[in-house]
């Protein structure tokens, strides 16, 4: 925590300095499963973030997170995972983050910056009826407007971790149309998020070479920044 | 640079030959949209982004040839030794010819099926086993236009993949159309590499997941997914709503949700 908490400071004097050169990042949070026929994938999602920052007796079970949101049995609400990463976990300033679904490209920015900063996210999908936890991905800065999710690693509490999901099925699972992209994110750890969107352009992309105001390939003629 | 040496062997599940059924359908607001992105993949040049070899791909060949074509430029700038284990094996596997392919066609019964560029009715699921072991190293998916849309891989832990369930539903010679479905729920969930099975009975349609049987229930008025669970709190209330009782909901594409009620094993 004390190295993270240090490395974020340093971050958020730079914030965004790892994107655009990064070409396969993994976090490394350790992967829970949860249990069979369960609504568990608020407290699996809150202990792999938990064991992500702390060593196993400090790790609580899955059985004590759902416990302590009392109880989960017709699943977690988004409120109470925000509480629970507060209250396990070494971060102290989650916030439920959540924005319409066309505004997916500030909250993608938000995702990635966090990410780029050492801090995973839990991904609510589906209009809130599942949730993981972000492990990685891969993005990259275009040299003229843009940076993108090309992949995401998931660690998906129900069936495996690090499933790759290409970024245009992801942002349709982060933020349905018609409904709202939702996330629980250090707020520290994003607040560098408005700096790298203006300093890489207004739009996300995704790797079909769409963005919020259409698709086209036009934008791609321009080779990614290596930095 | 990875060769590409490859020797497809494929095998279809028998899924393929039927026709995907579903009873969702696509609001026409997104049609411009889904139009134009249409015709930019279909013209789209190699070095495009969204170049894939064969948009829209015809049969099962086309769909693992997407979906390879796709993950090799997504790793093309990563020297083999950084690549994770499981990548590294998917592509050892497949460049010493040992891959063989088993693919079968998944409904898509999610809200993404009326996405923001494409309209994915169905998905080709991709299982990749190396012939040297027999296992099942990665299952990947390639929707119905050839992008890719999620790929996981075994890369040494026991127990590999969970095994797809069989096709065939054993209810007696009544049922008709089974096929593979994406869906997602309250706790009836069924992930996009772990698809459940979907069958008809007569008038009934039906969904199994890990043994367990659930109707739909069509004939009660369907639910909406951007009114009752577009809001945090518009689902919570739905989710309260059903605490407590044996039923529950899915998804069936574009914006209609079914209540479904479990039912007893025949």
């Amino acid at each position: 925590m004390t190295f993270r908490a240090l490395l974020l400071v340093s971050l958020l004097s730079f914030p965004g300095c790892n994107l655009g050169g990064n070409p396969d990042f993994r976090l490394g949070v350790p992967y829970h499963s949860q249990p069979p026929a369960s609504f568990y994938c608020g407290p699996a999602s809150v202990q792999m973030w938990a064991d992500y920052d702390y060593d196993p007796p400090f790790v609580p079970t899955q059985e004590e997170i759902a416990q302590w949101m009392g109880g989960v049995n017709c699943g977690s609400s988004e409120e109470g995972i925000r509480q629970a990463v507060n209250r396990f976990t070494a971060t102290s300033d989650a916030v439920w983050d959540f924005d319409g679904d066309i505004n997916f490209a500030p909250f993608m920015s938000r995702q990635i910056t966090s990410i780029d900063n050492y801090f995973p996210v839990i991904a609510i999908l589906d209009g809130g009826l599942h949730a993981g936890v972000v492990n990685g991905g891969k993005w990259h800065a275009l040299a003229s407007e843009g940076y993108q999710w090309d992949y995401v690693y998931f660690h998906d509490p129900l069936e495996r971790a690090d499933v790759y999901y290409t970024s245009a099925i992801w942002i349709e699972r982060n933020c349905p149309v018609g409904s709202t992209c939702s996330q629980i994110i250090s707020h520290a750890a994003t607040l560098g998020a408005a700096t790298n969107l203006n300093r890489y352009g207004s739009d996300i992309y995704d790797s079909s070479g769409c963005h919020v105001t259409g698709c086209g390939p036009k934008t791609w003629n321009e080779p990614p920044v290596e930095d | 640079m990875r060769a590409l040496v490859l020797i497809l062997l494929l095998v279809p599940t028998g899924a393929d030959a039927a026709e995907i059924w579903s009873f969702g359908e696509c609001r026409s607001e997104l049609a411009r949209e889904r139009t134009e992105f249409r015709r930019q993949l279909r013209n789209a040049q190699p070095d495009d982004p969204m170049f894939v070899p064969f948009p829209f791909p015809r049969n099962e060949h086309e769909a693992v040839a997407d979906l390879i074509a796709f993950h090799r430029k997504a790793f093309a700038d990563l020297p083999d030794n950084q690549l994770a284990p499981g990548n590294r094996r998917f592509f050892a596997t497949l460049d010493e010819g040992r891959a063989r392919f088993e693919v079968a066609r998944v409904a898509n019964w999610t809200p993404s099926r009326c996405g923001r560029r494409s309209a994915s009715d169905f998905f080709y699921l991709v299982r990749v086993f190396d012939t040297s072991t027999g296992e099942e190293i990665s299952r990947g998916a390639v929707d119905n236009w050839g992008l890719t849309m999620a790929l996981a891989h075994v890369a040494g832990e026991a127990g590999g993949f969970r095994a797809l369930p069989r096709l065939t539903v054993a209810r007696g010679a009544s049922v008709t159309s089974p096929q593979f479905v994406h869906t997602v729920g309250q706790e009836l969930h069924c992930e996009i590499l772990w698809p459940c099975i979907a069958y008809r009975e007569g008038a009934n349609a039906f969904i199994v997941r890990d043994g367990e049987t659930y109707r739909l229930a069509l004939e009660r008025p369907l639910l909406s997914f951007r009114q009752e669970l577009g809001n945090p709190q518009a689902r919570r209330q739905l989710l309260d709503r059903f605490t407590g009782t044996p039923e529950t909901f899915v998804t069936l594409g574009g914006d209609r949700v079914a209540v479904a009620e479990p039912v007893a094993p025949h």
